[in-house]
């Protein structure tokens, strides 16, 4: 138990002395040093962590309101395609023509309109190729020059063939890279519709050797191809409130900013293909075999995943050759874009879910090489996410969630998303882990990349947030709820991002840029826009909100942008604006700053109170004196004969004066005290009460709530969570009184690690030593393989060599 | 002119990928002064699919590196850490590594192990760390460090243009 030393606070008349007038023994800070920071060494934190955002966020208006809604001026563009396209499976290309109408609901007359190229990301031109950096040489991995070769080699990028109106005139063009320019004869003004067409063709490229979101990948043992297609058709870029036009460049970081609207898409592939689409499928008699139809509508209602192709007739269609094309017809209505996987090799799971008052039929396709893992997890991942996602936000509105195999490694486009992890060869996927642990965990990949790319219809896909400029917006988001789903998925599910614990490194670690940065300019990406915004989100709702408010703010958000384009500030306004809480100091400081969370308990002093009362007081004074150990000579000189005991006539008053005994004039002094005093203030003097002084700072800059875990002498505990406001005063240092009946024994700040607190070193009173990771490792695993190895080698050296 | 040198990473990105269009390409590490033994203290996080193509990568074997809990696999990931994971002090004296252990786990694998001097560094003034790892599989790889010397910590970054910190 902490040794507590007492201090008397003398109550003056007025009771005006305050505590720090009156002396007090400190004890030291749990650092290492076990000194609390000097003024000189603290750093320095003296700007305005309570600076209201108002400030910097943009000024609210008819189309986005204070509160963070849309506001009642708010508006969209739309844009309706209907597309035809073709792939060809011999000289993996691809071509189209789309017939786009494109509403204007600004406010503004538009005389020219902007498209998104992105397959010109793959022309040597293009900004991303001219700007990728030299690699690693002093290790290059074989891939690497491969990836390297192949896209100096590879003549990617989209022809545009033809740009006409819907009279067939030809309408002038500019290809800006990743954009396209097309000028009216006429501007468009607002509240009108504009009906164009555009053709053109594309090689598809190689994503095994090149990995991206769109591709395609060939199985060289049975020769087959297996197409991920994504970004293919000239998409409107975004028109928005607040970027006007956004065609900011695709440099393949920032992704995509979108209209909604309704996709008729007719491809066209070799007939024996399985085709998955964003939508729904218009013409099932056509291409699918009526056993496929049958096992679709039992699909609808069964009580497990069902297989619509088999993975025996998946195999045995792998063998096949096309005799000709068929043409898939899907419709997706209120979409934000389009996506399809077309192969020959496709397995095909499907399983009804009932999603609010719709139904959705979640789906799977992966090719034999995913079997094992995929006819297992996918489709229960999909409908697992499903569940979830809609708690949190609402009620999934597509009537199809598709999860695909192939060479992407994890990517989200309506309905429908690409993702990579697959079985070993021999089938296993967590046998043999003393060949190779690294099999146990293959099934955690997939049930993860599923749940965050389905996630993704959520968010950007409903709620329509700007990704080329904000990647966090919906990547945070998105990793957020996948950390909240995954832990529904299995008891401690190995979730690697947000718990507060997973953040500390990143957030003290040097060459950070804020969360609200350009998606393109962004240092440590993934650390910056999946991992710190979910961490920031969780703990706002585990420790600064509370689940209860913080669900409801959160939903309140998703259902206000549902079908809309929210920007950042519409999430901080929205937050706060539903909780009821200000939030301005969370959000400055986890999205606007690089600081991170160091909250120090630097000293803890105690005070008790002086009653006045000469009986009570002076006892307490003999009780101290007679509870001192004695000194070594006092000891060493008991029953030693004094002079004065020889000599009693050398005895005068002060040899038998007892300062602690109370005298007449204590008792008439304390008697004329009483006189004056009032009723409350005699009940004070009574007053048993132990008043602590709990010393504080910050070191990290980031101001958060001081979670304090309170142990008594008695063995009883108390939580006491203080609000992050208590540092607006003094955003550096401050000073907690607790006033307690009981006395405690120990302090410690944020116990559970809810705060990412970066060194939990000085986080206890008493101080005590915190064993690093690497002290508890050796603690609790005194051997090591390599140790028992040698031990064992040298046991048999031994016993070979005759010992004992 | 340099010479190239190709090296093998077999594991398929697809088999164990990350989640996302984006992968994580991030390790952390906390390097903690013993001042009993005079050596540092390392626990090197790292996600377990990103330590086999580390390996295989460092290594000319041409076959996929298992990560399991043999003697031979702490060997090869000691080995690769010897020549990515280095403190110099001032004297120019390289740190050797001394191997403790690993934690294999989905969220990360933790490694453990020691650098060590002849001559241990007294301050961690002029003291460099060379933190290489991982940067040959991403150009946008980074390892995050924190140090701890008695009171003094600093965080520091190593990525593809700035392998080496001197402190």
């Amino acid at each position: 138990m902490a040794k507590v030393l007492v201090s008397r606070i003398l109550l003056a008349l007025l009771l005006a002395a305050p505590p720090a007038a009156a002396e007090a023994q400190a004890w030291g800070s749990s650092s290492e040093n076990g000194r609390a920071p000097t003024a000189a060494s603290r750093p320095s934190v003296s700007h305005d962590k309570f600076r209201q955002l108002e400030e910097i966020l943009p000024t609210p208006n008819g189309f986005r309101t204070a509160s963070g809604a849309p506001g009642p001026s708010y508006w969209q563009q739309r844009a309706d395609y209907q597309m035809d396209i073709e792939l060809d499976d011999v000289t993996q290309t691809l071509k189209g023509k789309a017939r786009i109408a494109y509403r204007n609901n600004s406010p503004d007359s538009l005389t020219y309109l902007w498209l998104q190229l992105d397959q010109n990301l793959f022309n040597p031109e293009s900004t991303a190729t001219l700007t990728e950096e030299a690699p690693e040489f002093e290790k290059m991995p074989y891939r690497t020059l491969a990836r390297l070769l192949y896209v100096q080699k590879f003549r990617g990028g989209i022809t545009v063939s033809r740009v006409a109106d819907g009279a067939g005139k030809t309408l002038h063009h500019t290809v800006v890279k990743t954009m396209m320019r097309v000028d009216l004869e006429k501007p468009l003004p607002p509240g009108q519709s504009f009906t164009f067409e555009v053709e053109w063709s594309y090689p598809i490229h190689d994503a095994i050797a090149a990995p991206a979101r769109t591709g395609y990948e060939y199985f060289a043992k049975d020769g087959n191809y297996l197409y991920e297609i994504a970004q293919f058709f000239p998409r409107m870029a975004a028109y928005t409130d607040v970027t006007g036009w956004q065609h900011k460049q695709f440099l393949g970081r920032g992704e995509f900013t979108l209209e909604f609207g309704d996709y008729q898409v007719r491809l066209t592939v070799p007939d024996d293909h399985v085709v998955a689409a964003t939508g729904v499928l218009q013409n099932p008699e056509q291409v699918l075999s009526e056993v496929q139809r049958r096992r679709l509508r039992e699909a609808a209602s069964a009580k497990a995943p069902v297989y619509v192709v088999t993975p025996e007739e998946a195999e045995a269609n792998e063998k096949n050759k096309p005799a000709g094309k068929k043409t898939w017809i899907f419709h997706a209505e209120n979409v934000r874009d389009f996506a399809f996987a077309s192969s020959r090799k496709f397995v095909w799971d499907a399983w009804g879910h009932d999603s609010g008052r719709k139904q959705v039929l979640a789906m799977s396709f992966y090719p034999k090489e995913a079997t094992v893992l995929w006819s297992k997890y996918s489709t229960h991942a999909i409908v697992h996410t499903l569940n979830v996602y809609s708690r949190y936000t609402f009620d999934y509105p597509y009537p199809v969630a598709i999860s695909v195999n192939g060479p992407a490694r994890g990517m989200e486009y309506p309905m429908i998303c690409f993702n990579g992890p697959r079985n070993e060869e021999d089938g296993t996927y967590f046998g043999m882990p003393k060949e190779d642990e690294a099999r146990r965990f293959a099934k955690y990949p997939l049930i993860s990349v599923v749940i965050h790319e389905v996630g993704h219809n959520y968010f950007p896909m409903i709620v329509n947030s700007d990704e080329r400029q904000w990647t966090w917006l919906d990547e945070g988001i998105n990793s957020f709820l996948q950390f909240l789903a995954e832990q529904e998925w299995e008891e401690n599910y190995p979730s690697r991002r947000g718990e507060a614990a997973k953040i500390v490194e990143y957030m003290s670690s040097a060459e950070q840029v804020p969360i609200m940065t350009d998606s393109d300019s962004l240092l440590q990406f993934s650390n910056n826009s999946y991992a710190k915004p979910a961490t920031a989100l969780n703990i706002l709702r585990e420790t600064v909100l509370g689940r209860e408010l913080f669900d409801f703010a959160f939903k309140e958000f998703a259902r206000r942008w549902k079908f809309k384009r929210p920007m950042p500030a519409d999430l901080f306004r929205t937050l706060e604006d539903a909780s009821g809480v200000d939030l301005d100091w969370f959000w400055h400081g986890w999205f606007y700053t690089n600081d991170h969370v160091d909250i120090s308990l630097d000293a803890v002093r105690l005070y008790t109170l002086d009653s006045r009362d000469p009986v009570i007081e002076k006892g307490r004074l003999a009780a101290e004196k007679e509870a001192l150990p004695p000194s070594i000579t006092e000891e060493r000189n008991e029953g030693m004969v004094h002079r004065v005991d020889q000599v009693p006539e050398l005895k005068d008053f002060y040899n038998t004066y007892d300062p602690h005994a109370v005298t007449d004039k204590d008792r008439k002094d304390f008697e004329k005290l009483l006189g004056e005093l009032q009723g409350f203030e005699k009940d004070l003097l009574k007053t048993e009460a132990k008043l602590y002084v709990i010393e504080l700072s910050n070191r990290g800059g980031l101001v958060m709530p001081v979670l304090l875990d309170i142990e008594y002498a008695d063995g009883s505990k108390e939580k006491l969570n203080l609000p992050a406001e208590i540092w607006r005063y003094h955003p550096d240092r401050v000073e907690k009184l607790l006033i307690r009946q009981q006395e405690i024994k120990s302090i410690e700040i944020d116990r559970q690690r809810q705060t990412a607190d970066t060194d939990t070193g000085n986080n206890a009173w008493p101080p005590r030593p915190t064993p690093t990771r690497f002290q508890l490792f050796k603690e609790k695993m005194p051997t090591s393989p390599m140790k028992e190895a040698q031990e064992a080698e040298k046991a048999a050296k031994e016993k070979a060599e005759g010992s004992p | 002119m340099k010479r190239v040198v190709l090296a093998l990473a077999i594991a398929a990105l697809s088999s164990a990928g990350a989640a996302g269009a984006h992968p994580y390409s991030t390790s952390r590490a906390e390097v903690d002064w013993n001042e009993k033994t005079g050596r540092f203290e390392v626990a090197l996080a790292v996600l377990p699919e990103e330590l086999v193509q580390m390996v295989e990568t460092g290594r000319r074997s041409s076959e996929r590196f298992l990560l399991n809990a043999t003697a031979e696999c702490d060997a090869e990931i000691a080995d690769y850490l010897r020549r990515h994971f280095v403190a110099v002090i001032p004297n120019g004296e390289q740190s050797s590594l001394e191997w403790v252990g690993k934690e294999i786990s989905f969220e990360a694998t933790w490694l453990y192990f020691e650098l060590a001097f002849k001559n241990p560094p007294t301050t961690l003034q002029g003291l460099a760390f060379k933190v290489d790892l991982g940067l040959e599989l991403s150009h946008e790889h980074v390892n995050a460090v924190q140090i701890r010397y008695s009171e003094d910590r600093r965080g520091l970054l190593f990525s593809r243009l700035n392998h080496e910190n001197r402190l």
